[in-house]
């Protein structure tokens, strides 16, 4: 009897079945006709607007210590120790680094050994070679250096990062310019020589200052949490350089003249810390201490150089990402939004509804793929509108609080970055709105579904804050909440180390991995409410 | 007589739903759980000054109500608005036709109940983390605070704690007599509560910050826990208290405003 | 005790549930309160059980508001809605808090179980129970504080033969006790073998205060019918009396208000012959059907035709 039915079900034509458009229709009409859930999603749109308007007419920037920008109006810092002399035209410096020495102290009650293996693992400490548009910090540069574990690199205006041989000093380092175009070679014995590779520095005056340098910065770790707050550790360093036989080809005009391999070369600190002049000196956002003592001289030995040097030479960015800021509203707005969507499958279910939507359209995976994607669509409308609206009326009050270039750049709605947060916030609540209809198809009671999904989402969080770093990291990147990711907007550079606070937001590196976990919550969840919504009884 | 009647059987439509039970352990047992794993996580080996950065035992050792809170909203909201979504509000009125005794009998139970399980919850957690503490790295800086209920902070921010929970279920309860419906009663609470720590750990603005810790329910009610620096918080302990008091007063008298003025 | 109900009024927004309704239910006997669907029975049983608000006029139990009774379950037993019980409870625990709430005794739990016939599923939860068990349970519960008044609303709905069998015994034996009971019912087929007294109301309006007896009668009237060939000649000899003469179909006139005798001599006297005259006795149902004709709230396209369900 039943096969009997359930074979002539299969045969019946394919005209009687709705088309999907239709089904979604229907959904839709069910959505828009009941009044409470109109309500709630207006609300959505109002809370998200209304959190990042308060978010950011109460937002403040951190104390600036320095507005130092590189070439391209990248924020910058820009402090080594330069032993130079000036070319003209084109040219090749060459050099061996015969040894790197870094130097810091790591108090005991901060872990010892352990914490000092971390601090030279995470230090960028740069000794080499460069030519430099003068000793103006922020001004044109290229270099190839030694960086201990990284191997030989080329950098150049602060933001590009070539990696070269792995290899560490003592090693031989070669400056070649040609125009604009400077090219780097690492050596192991001064006589076959391997190229580390070639950047254009468009720009660059007639006359440069090259030579060796050295540069060490201050390494910013995180500590252990206390009483939901990260502590950061800072620790100072210090790098020593032995550079032996440094000479430039053609050598220009000789210094003294006496001879000594030590003549013509100037010793110099390019220091931005002179930048701040007229700035407050204020400490930094993570807790770190003023500006370095200047290291001792250039001393000569010979054909022996030993340098030292403090500071860095790289990017910046801010600890506070605007765009994502603004967005944080979206926590708010996903809440009315799980509501609904929630509602919007247990209601039927409550109220024996579901019967008759089944009755009326007997393909029930189809009809709750149609709900879900009727739900989904109307999520990432409200996320998209939005998050477009709240960012127009916060670019003004942010710029008015004081978040500028070249700290926060300007930015505008089509920057790539700009573009994906807004689609992502909008993708995101979608996918919440999904992974939340799917889990009330299963759960079939609204109270649990509702309170289940937003503690899934708010609660990581807050717990992060009061777990250890690592545990609130793994937290925030296991739960749904981890596709907000997507809204960072705050370039990475890989050739900057960054400390990654969780609760702060920092759960992935790469934006679309935490929006992955979440399309995964809605994709998985969604595969079993399709299975149990034909299994079970309507 | 009859208000004793009606709270019974409040007590008896309590006690009979199964999922009465499930919430009650939830909110003891994530209390207690997240209070020992965030003592537990906590570490002083590398806080240079252990009296400025370890300055609230007791704080710490009662955060799981941040979380075990979550079940007491549910719990309370289901209270009422399960009484429109199955309609069974008509039965419920047809016994007890004066609505403020129904309204307010259901309140008694309620908070009798959430008073009786925040206790357990709070003792639990206290006595979870004293245990832990020797374990910890937190054990040799702790010395000038104890977790023991005959100090005079520490019981307060204990049976503190226990009233935060109660006057949160009350909060709950008003609203959902007021939007008579589970899923968005629930989502409004939680927006309500957790809303304001999220924006706190945001914005930078110390006026705005201060606004937000006075008024949100959550944040000022939970300065109730606090048992040092009292001077540097930005309302005290009672005050904050109070101002989810004054929340959750008001949401209680809209909704009985609500049940008595609106048909059912 | 009485239900009394005076100049009762309620709109919701800009429709008119209930308009100057006045009646009153008796003791001692089954009052059944019959219209279509939407015609303001519900909305008046709610207001009598103060549930919804009046917007003027008074419901009366025992001569006192039902909001202002101490233990109301004691006075009134009301079944309106046999499924809005929480469905995660136990019959005989949603009982139990209604027991707990007006101080009725704990063993009468299990007497009103027993009467309803559910003691053997008396530890399963509602939410399992079938619509003519519920509707059970919505009868014991109303019978659980022995109550002087009774109020059903659509107390047959979703019952089995059987079950519609033991309410009616139930409706007589209540009235017989000496309990004013009010059943309401959309069919009034339902009523026809156990209502004693009538109240037929149609969109909101009361339409008719009435005996069973009395209101077939009036609704029939002394209709005669008449199959005769001379259709147009029997029309004309009756009319001349004044009454109203019509033609049902081919060969059939009908009139009313003139007696069976009357109508073959008037009939006789004029030379119309006919193959049958008879009196023509309507049904409950058909009176019921003429009275709510205008006051059926959703109409087919036909007016004449039946009520919509």
């Amino acid at each position: 009897m039943t096969a009997t039915a359930h074979r002539a079900a299969d045969t019946l034509p394919d005209v009687d079945r709705p088309s999907f458009a239709r089904l979604m229709l229907s959904e839709w009409t069910k959505l828009r006709t009941v009044r409470r859930w109109t309500v709630a999603l207006l609300a959505a749109p109002v809370l998200i607007i209304l959190v990042g308007v308060l978010t950011a007419s109460s937002s403040q920037p951190g104390a600036l210590d320095s507005p130092l920008v590189g070439p391209d109006g990248t924020w910058v810092q820009d402090r080594f120790h330069f032993v130079h002399r000036p070319l003209t035209g084109d040219g090749t410096v060459t050099t061996r680094i015969a040894s790197t020495t870094l130097e810091f102290s790591v108090p005991p009650e901060d872990g010892g050994d352990a914490r000092a293996r971390d601090v030279e693992r995470t230090v960028w400490s740069k000794a080499g070679l460069m030519i430099k548009d003068g000793l103006r910090p922020g001004a044109r540069y290229a270099a190839v250096m030694v960086t201990p574990g990284r191997g030989v690199r080329l950098q150049s205006n602060f933001t590009t990062d070539i990696a070269g041989p792995a290899a560490g000093a003592p090693t031989w380092l070669r400056l070649t310019r040609a125009g604009s175009t400077i090219s780097a070679f690492q050596s192991a014995d001064g006589l076959s020589w391997d190229p580390v590779g070639t950047v254009t520095v468009p720009g660059l005056p007639q006359t440069v200052e090259v030579g060796p340098f050295v540069t060490s910065p201050t390494a910013t770790l995180l500590a252990q949490r206390q009483f939901g707050s990260i502590r950061l550790g800072q620790y100072p360093t210090t790098t020593r350089a032995v550079f032996e036989r440094p000479t430039l080809e053609p050598a220009g005009a000789p210094g003294t003249g006496s001879g000594e391999p030590s003549d013509g070369w100037q010793d110099d600190e390019v220091d931005d810390s002179a930048v701040q002049a007229g700035t407050p000196p204020a400490p930094d956002r993570a807790g770190g201490k003023g500006p370095q003592a200047a290291p001792p001289p250039a001393v000569w030995a010979g054909d022996r150089l030993t340098l030292v040097g403090v500071g860095d030479i790289a990017p910046r960015t801010p600890g506070e990402d605007v765009i994502k800021q603004n967005l944080t509203g979206g926590y708010a707005g996903l809440m009315a939004i799980v509501a609904v969507a929630v509602l919007f499958v247990t209601a039927e279910y409550r109220r024996g509804m579901l019967r008759t939507t089944f009755a009326a359209s007997p393909g029930r995976r189809r009809v709750l793929a149609a709900k879900a994607l009727v739900v989904g669509a109307v999520a990432f409308v409200i996320g998209f509108t939005a998050s477009v609206a709240v960012l127009l009326i916060t670019q003004p009050i942010m710029r008015d609080n004081g978040f500028l270039p070249p700290v926060y750049p300007d930015w505008s709605l089509t920057d790539p970055t700009v573009s994906r947060a807004i689609v992502g916030t909008a993708a995101v609540l979608a996918a919440i709105a999904v992974f939340s209809l799917a889990l009330g198809t299963v759960l079939r009671r609204a109270a649990g579904t509702v309170a289940a999904v937003i503690v899934l989402i708010v609660l990581p969080q807050l717990l992060a804050s009061g777990l250890p770093p690592v545990a609130g990291q793994w937290l925030m990147r296991l739960t749904p909440a981890a596709g907000f990711t997507i809204q960072q907007t705050i370039p990475r550079y890989d050739h900057v180390p960054r400390i990654c606070v969780p609760e702060n937001g920092c759960v992935y590196d790469q934006p679309w991995a935490g929006f992955a976990v979440i399309c995964a919550y809605a994709l998985v969840t969604m595969a079993v409410a399709l299975w149990a919504v034909q299994r079970r009884d309507a | 007589m009859s208000a004793v009647h009606a709270i019974h059987a409040e007590w008896t439509k309590l006690r009979t739903v199964a999922s009465t039970p499930w919430l009650l352990f939830a909110a003891v047992a994530v209390t207690v759980g997240i209070s020992a794993m965030v003592t537990a996580g906590a570490s002083s080996r590398t806080c240079p000054t252990p009296s400025i950065c370890l300055d609230d035992l007791p704080r710490l050792g009662l955060t799981g109500a941040q979380y075990g809170q979550i079940f007491v909203v549910v719990l309370a909201v289901l209270v009422m608005s399960e009484e429109y979504t199955t309609r069974s509000i008509t039965m419920s009125l047809a016994a007890v036709p004066r609505r403020w005794r129904l309204y307010l009998s259901k309140a008694a139970i309620l908070t009798g109940v959430v008073v009786v399980v925040g206790s357990l919850g709070v003792l639990g957690a206290l006595l979870a983390v004293r245990r832990l503490l020797p374990g910890t790295a937190l054990s040799a800086a702790n010395s000038d605070q104890s977790l023991s209920l005959a100090d005079g902070p520490t019981l307060r921010a204990g049976y503190g704690t226990v009233l935060y929970l109660a006057l949160v279920a009350l909060l709950s309860y008003g609203v959902a007599a007021i939007l008579r419906d589970t899923a968005g009663s629930i989502a409004t609470m939680l927006l309500l509560l957790y809303v304001a720590p999220i924006l706190t750990s945001i914005i930078t603005d110390p006026a705005w910050l201060k606004r937000i810790e006075q008024f949100s329910p959550m944040l000022a009610g939970l300065k109730i826990q606090a048992t040092t620096a009292l001077d540097t918080l930005v309302i005290g302990p009672w005050q904050g208290l109070g101002v989810l008091a004054l929340w959750a007063a008001g949401a209680l008298l809209a909704g009985l405003l609500s049940l008595q003025l609106r048909d059912v | 005790m009485t239900i009394e109900v005076r100049g009762l009024r309620k709109r919701y927004g800009s429709k008119v549930a209930v308009d100057d309704l006045s009646f009153t239910v008796e003791p001692g006997m089954v009052t059944g309160f019959v219209g279509p669907n939407g015609a303001g029975k519900s909305t008046t049983m709610r207001i009598v059980l103060g549930l919804d608000a009046a917007d003027a006029g008074t419901a009366l139990v025992g001569g006192r508001p039902y909001r202002t009774l101490a233990r109301p379950l004691r006075t009134v037993g009301a079944l309106l809605d046999a499924s809005a019980v929480h469905p995660g409870r136990s019959a005989r625990n949603h009982l139990l808090w209604l027991a707990q709430s007006n101080a009725i005794p704990r063993r009468r739990v299990d007497e009103v179980l027993d009467l309803a016939g559910l003691t053997t599923v008396a530890k399963r939860t509602v939410g399992g129970f079938s619509l003519g068990m519920r509707q059970r349970l919505g009868i014991a519960a109303a019978l659980l504080g022995d109550p002087a008044v009774i109020i059903f609303d659509e107390p047959l709905n979703g019952l089995d033969i059987e079950g519609i069998q033991w309410i009616r015994g139930l409706l007589r034996s209540l009235a017989d006790d000496g309990r004013a009971v009010l059943i309401s019912s959309h069919l009034m087929s339902e009523l026809e073998d156990s209502a004693d007294h009538l109240l037929v109301i149609g969109r909101g309006r009361l339409l008719a205060d009435t005996t069973v007896r009395e209101l077939v009668t009036t609704a029939s009237g002394d209709r005669v019918a008449v199959r005769t060939g001379m259709r147009t000649e029997a029309m004309t000899a009756l009319a001349d009396t004044g009454a109203l003469a019509t033609i049902t179909d081919g060969e059939t006139v009908t009139v009313a208000g003139l007696s069976i005798e009357r109508v073959v001599e008037l009939l006789t006297r004029r030379g119309v012959t006919f193959t049958g005259v008879s009196a023509h006795r309507a049904s409950l149902e058909e009176a019921y059907m003429e009275l709510t004709r205008d006051a059926v709230e959703f109409g087919t396209a036909g007016r004449g035709g039946r009520a919509a369900r």
